[in-house]
Order: structure tokens, then C-alpha cells, then sequence
């Protein structure tokens, strides 16, 4: 799936020094970030070289709101600069570690917009941030029974009789 | 926005935090999508435990499901099992009966079969036969996925001459050996010609195991309980030169020994060492910081060190005037790295010295030690932050750690 448009270069100030990516949400809002604060998202970084091979800069239309999109960029641009072993694609995984104070606060939203930001961080491959809306989901569930994790998750049951009682589902249960 | 809307990659790296089973079961039990993505956490891992009652083998498991129900879109979940042997009752019939076991043809050999992703293998039976051992070991062998193997086995003296065939496990990167005592069981044998090897465990080797078993992939060596002296057991590590992580035990040199030409370990990151309740004079402390510095040369990369007293004994608290603090903190001086110390009782600094060690290594974040109460010794206060290793908790001795040097980096 195509996810560059090609714009005109007076609408993307990235010639200059300080380089700049124009991001345009679903909801078709233009978002304009510096390129160092999202090079933390692999698949921006991967859109960048794009350019540079192609020497032509364009806007990178992504599949998420502008809120969502501006939550990721609070927080590429809150570790800028930090070294995050999660999105070290040469480190070997990390084990599992507590989700990160700043992140417990900004991650600290309803579940709808958990859902969206780690989707939209799977997408743009921040691998920590999706480390972290794991964590926070994952404490979400933690010790709930099926009924409440129905509730909390907002899913239905969609199993039939027999297989709830199928010796297959005693197995996980 | 529905839960179902996101990959189901994700949703299982999300139940990859659940590390409560129970939690995970009533995610599997929640909805199909669910299901999909819990049951290969689920049954990633399973214990199986065996049980001797009168000379037959019984079964149970400890997973959610009995081996007769494990249905084979199940089975490919499987990538570690932890088998545990359990002799039940203790008459001598009933050690016969275990020692007499044979698994060939027994369910978990067929069990075995019946796992192809299965990738680690752990044995853990406080008895086994010669025949048994070595079935296992053949078992093993058939499995070229195997990464991972670890025994923890009180082995009867016999012949083991099949298990040194798991050196043509190839693959294997992980290996653990729990009291593998028999004296005339070479470990050459298991170590060699094992290409990828990275982790090796052992517990109360013999000395007279050790002739060539260097290996430069090795990435971790927990050599424990061993009997080598100071110099012999630096000349065993020199055959190690990449480690990364040490756990060994510290034995002082034995008189008239020349030691100390080792070239060290210079990519070691964490070494934990163990030493006897013995080193109670300022000499003998010398002698264990020279050691050290020869493992462990001046600017080695280490993270953490940890030191760590076997044996306490109660009433008899080392002195501070033992360990020297001076030597102490002009040790830690050689790596400037680290970020982490954890050390014994004994080894209360004053604050002067907490701070002199803070400059000394800018990276350190935690000072984890066990204090006696006295005036003036970090770790005093009511408001430090409290750890007690685990390692280190001895019945009717109460541990006041331990101070932590928080830096606002």
C-alpha cells in the first residue's frame, strides 16, 4: 500500500538544515515534525532513506487520527535523544521490566486510546512504545476472571456451547 | 475501537506480559480470537512431573492438560519442558525402583516424539539408573532442534558413556550439569565440539574434569562449588576468554602456589564471586582483591559485581576492620562501569567512602549491602530503601539493606 504522496517542496521545509517531515494524519490534518524526533520509528526512518535515494522529499500519509499521531510525537519527542534498548534492532530483547514512570503517566488513557496508540506505534515500528502499551494493557488484565476481562477488553463471547465444554477449552482452562 | 481490530502479533506480544497462567487461561477462555493468540503462551512451557509409587511410574502434569488430552494443534506450542523425577516415599525398595527405571518406551519418550518445536529440555531427578540416563541422552540426540539442555541429577556411580554424545548436539547453546559427581565422568567429553555453546552451568565439578575444555564462544560460566585454589581456577578461565557473565567461587591460593599470570577476562560485564566465611583477616581480603583484579583486569567493561559470603555464621559478624575499605574502594576504582554492587554485611562503608566509591565509578546506581546496625554506616537510616537477597536470607539472621545511591542522571 502506497503511503507517500508527492507534495510540493515549498510545503515540506526539510531542505535547510534542520530537516523536517510532513506527516499527514487520516483525518487529514498536516503535522510537521523534525526528522530526528521521529528517526526513534523505523518505519519513518525507512521512508527517509526513500527520499534520500530518490532525492525528492514528500508528505507520508498515515492510517491514524492526528490525536493518536500527535500522542506518538509527545513521545518520540519526550525520550529524543535517549537510548532505548527496546528500539536497538542490533540488542537482544530486553526481559520483561516495569512500564517506565513517564510512560505510566502518558500511557495513563482510556482503553480505547491505548488500543489506538499501540496500533498505531505497530505501525510506525517504535518498538519500545509498543513494549510499553503491552506492559500497560497486560496490568490491565492481570488477575481478572474471563467475565471481567470481557468487560474491560469490550469483546463477546463468541464460542458455542460445545466448545466452551469441548475438552479442547478445558485444556487452556 | 474494538480489540479485534488489532494484529494478532500484537495481541499475543501483549499476553507475552501476562506472566500469571491463570490470567493467560482466562484470556484463552475469553473469546476465539483470544484463544488464538493465548494458547501458544499457554503451553510454551510445561512441567511434567513423574512419580515412583511402588516400582511403576505415574503420570501427572502440571500444565493444563494431561498428556492423553494434548491434542496435536496443541503439541506445536510446546518449546520447553521441565521434567522432574520424583521418587515417592524413600524405602530402599522404592530406590531401586527408581534407579531401575527405564523411560525407553515409557510414556515421555513418546511424549518426547510427539513435540517438534520442542527447543529446552531440563531433567531434574534426584535418582536415575545408567540405562535411564542414557535413554534420555538418546532421546536427546534425535532432537536437532535442541538449543537448551539442563540435568540437575544425583547420579548413581555407573557408566555414562552415551551422554557425552550430546556433544554432537550441534545446535546446543545452553548447557546446565547439577551434581554430576561421578569421578570418572570427563567433562571434556560433554564440552567439546560443541560449536555454539554460550551458556554452561555446573555445580561442584571435578577438578580432575578440567583438562581442555576451552571453549571461546562461551558467553556465561556459573562454575560453583568447585575445589580449585586460586591460581588452577584462574588458569581454568583463561580457557574462557569471551566471557560475559561469571558466577564462580573464590578458594584462596594454597601455600607455596604462584598464580596471577592470567591475562583476565577483558569482556566481562557481571561477575559474582563466592567466597567462605573464612576470609576474616585483612591478608586474606588482599589475596581475594587481587584475584579479583586478575579476572576482572583494571578497565574491564563490568556492569556489576557481587560479592557474596557463604556460610555466616550467626553471632560472628565479620568486623569492618577485615575487609579494609580502603583496598576496597581503590578495588572498585579499576571499573569505572559500574552500575551496580552488591557486596556482604561486613562491607560498610562510612559515608566519606559511599561518596569516594560514587566518584570513583560515575555510573553506579545502587549499592546493595547487608548492614549491622552501627552509628554512621550507610544503610542505617529508616528510610533507605530495603532489599534482601534472596541468596544471601539465613535463618535467625536479619539483614538491614541496603542503601542506594539514586543519581539524578
Amino acid at each position: 500500500m502506497p503511503t507517500i504522496v508527492s507534495v510540493d517542496d515549498s510545503t515540506v521545509p526539510g531542505e535547510g538544515s534542520s530537516r523536517l517531515l510532513l506527516l499527514v494524519s487520516s483525518d487529514n490534518k498536516h503535522i510537521v515534525v523534525e526528522e530526528d524526533i521521529m528517526s526513534r520509528s523505523r518505519f519513518i526512518s525507512k521512508q527517509v532513506e526513500g527520499f534520500e535515494a530518490t532525492s525528492q522529499r514528500h508528505a507520508i500519509l498515515l492510517p491514524f487520527s492526528s490525536f493518536v499521531l500527535n500522542k506518538v510525537i509527545e513521545y518520540c519527542s519526550h525520550y529524543r535523544g535517549y537510548y532505548l534498548l527496546e528500539d536497538d534492532p542490533d540488542a537482544a530483547p530486553p526481559g520483561r521490566s516495569p512500564v517506565r514512570e513517564w510512560d505510566q503517566e502518558f500511557l495513563d488513557v482510556d482503553r480505547n486510546m491505548l488500543l489506538r496508540i499501540i496500533k498505531a506505534a505497530h505501525y510506525l515500528e517504535i518498538k519500545s512504545l509498543v513494549g510499553s502499551c503491552a506492559r500497560a494493557i497486560a496490568d490491565m488484565i492481570r488477575g481478572k476472571t474471563t467475565e471481567e476481562m470481557r468487560e474491560i477488553l469490550g469483546v463477546e463471547n463468541d464460542f458455542t456451547p460445545e466448545e466452551e465444554h469441548s475438552p479442547s477449552s478445558k485444556c487452556t482452562g | 475501537m474494538p480489540v479485534r481490530r488489532i494484529p494478532l502479533e500484537m495481541l499475543v506480544l501483549v499476553f507475552a506480559h501476562v506472566d500469571d497462567l491463570k490470567a493467560l487461561v482466562s484470556c484463552a477462555r475469553t473469546c476465539r480470537f483470544f484463544y488464538k493468540a493465548a494458547t501458544p503462551l499457554i503451553f510454551r512451557e510445561i512441567k511434567v512431573k513423574q512419580l515412583y509409587k511402588g516400582g511403576e511410574v505415574g503420570w501427572y502434569f502440571e500444565s493444563y492438560s494431561p498428556f492423553a488430552t494434548l491434542s496435536p494443534h496443541l503439541r506445536v506450542h510446546v518449546r520447553s519442558v521441565r521434567h522432574i523425577v520424583i521418587p515417592f516415599g524413600f524405602s530402599f525398595e522404592m530406590s531401586r525402583a527408581t534407579r531401575n527405571w527405564q523411560p525407553t518406551g515409557a510414556p515421555w519418550v513418546d511424549f518426547i516424539s510427539l513435540l517438534p518445536n520442542m527447543t529446552s529440555y531440563s531433567l531434574d531427578a534426584r535418582r536415575i539408573g545408567d540405562s535411564s540416563f542414557m535413554a534420555v541422552v538418546n532421546v536427546l540426540l534425535q532432537r536437532p532442534n535442541l538449543t537448551e539442555v539442563r540435568w540437575a541429577v544425583r547420579t548413581i556411580p555407573g557408566n555414562f558413556d552415551q551422554a557425552p554424545l550430546l556433544r554432537l548436539h550441534r545446535q546446543l547453546r545452553v548447557l546446565s550439569i547439577t551434581n554430576l559427581l561421578s569421578s570418572h565422568v570427563n567433562l571434556d567429553m560433554y564440552i567439546e565440539n560443541l560449536p555454539r555453546l554460550e551458556v554452561l552451568r555446573l555445580v561442584e565439578p571435578s577438578p580432575t574434569q578440567i583438562t581442555s575444555w576451552g571453549n571461546p564462544t562461551l558467553k556465561e560460566l556459573t562454575c560453583r562449588d568447585h575445589t580449585w585454589p586460586a591460581g588452577e581456577c584462574l588458569t581454568v578461565l583463561q580457557e574462557f576468554p569471551n566471557l560475559k557473565r561469571l558466577n564462580i567461587t573464590y578458594r584462596p591460593k594454597v601455600t607455596g602456589e604462584t598464580i596471577y599470570t592470567s591475562l583476565g577476562l577483558r569482556h566481562l560485564r557481571h561477575l559474582t564471586v563466592w567466597y567462605d566465611d573464612e576470609i576474616r583477616d585483612r591478608t586474606r581480603f588482599m589475596d581475594l582483591k587481587e584475584w579479583i583484579l586478575r579476572v576482572a583486569p583494571p578497565h574491564t567493561p563490568l556492569e556489576s559485581l557481587t560479592l557474596v559470603r557463604k556460610n555466616l555464621l550467626i553471632g560472628m559478624p565479620a568486623s569492618r576492620a577485615t575487609f579494609s575499605s580502603g583496598h576496597f574502594v581503590d578495588m572498585l576504582t579499576a571499573y569505572p562501569l559500574l552500575n551496580s554492587l552488591e557486596v556482604p554485611s561486613h562491607y560498610v562503608l562510612t559515608r566519606d567512602e559511599a561518596a569516594a566509591v560514587a566518584k570513583a565509578c560515575p555510573y553506579l546506581q545502587c549499592i546493595a549491602f547487608s548492614v549491622y546496625n552501627e552509628s554512621d554506616v550507610v544503610g542505617d537510616s529508616s528510610r533507605d530503601r530495603r532489599r534482601t537477597p534472596g541468596h544471601l536470607t539465613q535463618p535467625g539472621v536479619t539483614f538491614q539493606p541496603l542503601q542506594l545511591l539514586e543519581r539524578n542522571r
